[in-house]
């Protein structure tokens, strides 16, 4: 899987939790899940767990503390990923 | 005038809550510390079920988030961070001194009808709140305060017949606006976001400055804030 890639599947496991769905469409690496997305903080654990469960990994805190932006989600993914692998 | 630092609070509607999500590892341990589940086990089983343990718990943590944020516009809800220390179920006696306390349309103090009273500490890294939890069958609402008193913390719950977003938060802030201008009558009091984006009730002309906490969920929603000792005010 590709950046790319893992960047269009989190749109999906980010909708729930997106009240507005136009920006969630357009999101880039540099979007933050809390100022951008506007996304309620208490759902970030929501969103680990939900991508947990989507990539088959586990997310230990101090990855999940790096979370707020899709550039650390996508890095976080991919590293657990690959030490999955 | 500042009234209260801070104030912090959360609602949980138990009924649409995913109870084999919540009670899941993959889902619990990201909320509860080894020690809460030790706590858990040790002291508060039999008493509600560990699903209800878990909201019980997140509702104490989202508070105490909320109250943290206040001050710490950087700060990231990661609820295992935060940990209560000390749970205790308290005596029907001590529900008048957890706060001033409104349920329902007409406001006033319920005691009992099935409810529990819970209360203890939690901290999160050098910050110590205490809180206090009640729990019915249908949700369970925190409020959390600098200090084991909490006479002068006002909070409530009210039951609303929409679920939608935009329903939830105009009640809400209805819910509060309305105590607040029984208390402060003739002042012309406006909710407004402080720096951190967390709600204030104000008023300019007279230098009052209110910080609120607001919470909902599904067709429940809640506030609280806090009075400095001295403000004896309505009931």
């Amino acid at each position: 899987m590709d950046r790319r890639e893992i960047l269009d599947e989190l749109k999906k496991v980010l909708t729930p939790y997106t009240e507005n769905k136009e920006l969630l469409a357009g999101i880039t690496e540099q979007t933050n899940l809390i100022h951008d997305l506007k996304i309620n903080s208490a759902n970030l654990v929501d969103i680990i767990i939900d991508a947990e469960s989507k990539y088959d990994i586990e997310i230990d805190l101090d990855s999940a503390e790096k979370m707020t932006d899709i550039k650390n989600c996508i890095d976080v993914i991919l590293e657990k990923m690959n030490h999955k692998a | 005038m500042d009234l209260n630092k801070s104030a912090g609070n959360d609602i949980v509607a138990l009924k649409v809550t995913d109870q084999s999500r919540a009670g899941a590892p993959a889902f619990y341990s990201k909320i509860l510390s080894v020690s809460e589940r030790a706590l858990y086990d040790g002291q508060v089983i039999g008493e509600m079920s560990f699903v209800t343990f878990v909201w019980l718990l997140w509702s104490v943590k989202e508070s105490v988030f909320k109250y943290l944020k206040r001050h710490d516009t950087h700060l990231v809800f990661y609820p295992s961070k935060i940990v209560v220390r000390r749970l205790d179920r308290l005596p029907a006696e001590t529900f008048d001194k957890a706060g001033i306390f409104e349920w329902g349309e007409g406001g006033g103090r319920i005691a009992g009808d099935g409810e529990v009273l819970y209360g203890g500490l939690v901290v999160y890294g050098s910050a110590r709140l205490y809180f206090r939890s009640r729990l019915r069958a249908e949700w369970v609402a925190a409020v959390v305060c600098e200090t084991e008193n909490f006479e002068h913390t006002w909070w409530g719950v009210r039951s609303i017949g929409e679920v939608a977003y935009a329903a939830q938060s105009s009640s809400v802030r209805a819910f509060v606006m309305q105590k607040l201008y029984s208390l402060f009558s003739g002042d012309d009091l406006r909710m407004i976001k402080d720096a951190a984006g967390c709600p204030v009730v104000s008023d300019e002309d007279r230098k009052i400055r209110i910080p609120v906490s607001l919470a909902h969920h599904d067709r429940f929603v809640a506030y609280s804030f806090s009075l400095p000792p001295g403000k004896k005010l309505g009931i």
